[in-house]
């Protein structure tokens, strides 16, 4: 008698969980967003239900929710301006496959190369080669040879990037070996495209 | 008769525990920690003046702990000190040195502190606004003293590694002035010390 009723109950019991699992349930397309600095982000989900997302902003979530077993595919339409996003998890599932939606979106500030063209770098007098250390303030330092340059001239481009509003400023660290550089062109804010226009002109002391 | 047998096992015991503790014939373990405020993970070498026992470290921002390898005896005398300096960093201690006992042994405490150094100078003669100095990416705006034309200092916000290069350029001049970075020591490297010695010059166009 009593282990009857226990089973009634455990019955029931499953009976809700699966009303819980059941068509009518609504899931929610939403996600995490990390480093959202700069407006403009646009987002989709399955081509559509276009979600504007605000400066500042660490979630989303779609306006219009989805049945248990649809698929979504939330997309990037349109990138915030100076800034790139992708994404750390899946942006593509099936409503239901967990408890809730859940992805994480990732900005990071558009980084540009900081370049130019030197020209004197030769070798010393003795055949030996000569290097310049230019340094980007105490950011990024690059050392160029006179081997890698044809009669002195040679395009560089410092290792790093710089992000886009950044300050850069280049000055050349005398290398006590007989060559006096100067830079023009050296300071600036990095805006939209990559600096090659840093021009450094070195000359026997 | 017992008691003997078991007396005499142990001291052989002990004799066999003290003789694996190495030459000096000691138990005590030389310890501490080291705290690093770096962003990332660096190496620090350590060395025990006092019996030239010597122990490479990878230290993580935050608090990281270190065992030295010989054992000191008790009242064997130790002087830890920083052989080589994390990248950038500059280290102080205390209670690195002493006469080991149990109490002393385990409280050798080093402080690592990257990018230590402030970057900074004089700028003379400015009587506009509008100047901003930029050491790479680090940009400081100065303005003009109340007396106009007199010294105004100015220092950059970000703190630079020690021994790093560092070079400072006018990003923006003042209205109606031009203003440039003496060469005297700029470009130049960090000294093991802060850097106020920079000196800009304006002078009205």
């Amino acid at each position: 008698m009593k282990f009857s009723f226990v089973s009634a109950a455990a019955a029931l019991t499953m009976m809700a969980v699966l009303a819980g699992c059941g068509g009518k349930q609504q899931y929610t397309v939403q996600g995490t967003i990390l480093n959202l600095n700069n407006a403009g982000l646009v987002l989709t989900n399955n081509g559509g239900n276009d979600l504007t997302v605000p400066t500042g902003a660490t979630s989303f979530a779609f306006s219009q929710q989805i049945d248990y077993g649809t698929t979504y595919n939330v997309a990037v339409k349109t990138q915030p301006a100076h800034m790139t996003c992708g994404w750390n998890t899946t942006n593509i599932g099936s409503a239901g496959y967990n408890v809730s939606i859940q992805m994480t979106l990732a900005c990071d500030q558009n980084a540009y190369g900081l370049g130019g063209q030197i020209t004197g770098l030769t070798a010393g007098a003795d055949g030996k080669a000569r290097t310049l250390t230019l340094t980007n303030g105490s950011t990024s330092t690059l050392v160029l040879s006179s081997d890698s340059a044809t009669s002195g001239a040679l395009d560089f481009v410092f290792g790093s990037t710089v992000a886009d509003g950044q300050a850069y400023g280049v000055v050349a660290v005398d290398g006590n070996n007989g060559l006096a550089c100067t830079v023009a062109n050296g300071t600036g804010v990095m805006h939209e495209v990559a600096v090659s226009n840093i021009k450094v002109t070195c000359v026997p002391k | 008769m017992k008691s003997s047998f078991l007396r005499a096992g142990l001291a052989l015991l002990s004799g066999v525990i003290l003789s694996a503790c190495g030459g000096s014939n000691g138990s005590l373990a030389l310890s501490g920690s080291v705290n690093y405020n770096g962003a990332t993970s660096s190496t620090v070498v350590l060395t025990n003046k006092s019996n030239s026992d010597k122990l490479t470290l990878t230290i993580a921002p935050g608090s990281n702990t270190f065992v030295f390898g010989k054992l000191l005896a008790t009242d064997e005398k130790f002087d830890v000190v920083v052989e080589t300096l994390p990248v950038g960093a500059t280290c102080t201690s205390t209670e690195a040195s002493g006469t080991a006992s149990y109490y002393t042994v385990y409280r050798v405490a080093i402080t690592c502190t990257a990018n230590p150094f402030t970057l900074g100078g004089t700028v003379k003669g400015l009587t506009a606004t509008g100047l901003v100095l930029a050491n790479g990416s680090d940009t400081t705006a100065v303005l003009p003293s109340a007396t106009a034309g007199a010294d105004v200092s100015f220092k950059f916000p970000t703190k630079v590694a020690n021994t790093a290069l560092y070079g400072v350029t006018v990003l923006s001049q003042p209205a109606g002035q031009t203003c440039t970075v003496n060469s005297a020591l700029n470009p130049g490297t960090m000294p093991s010390a802060d850097q106020l010695g920079l000196v800009v010059n304006c002078a009205s166009n």
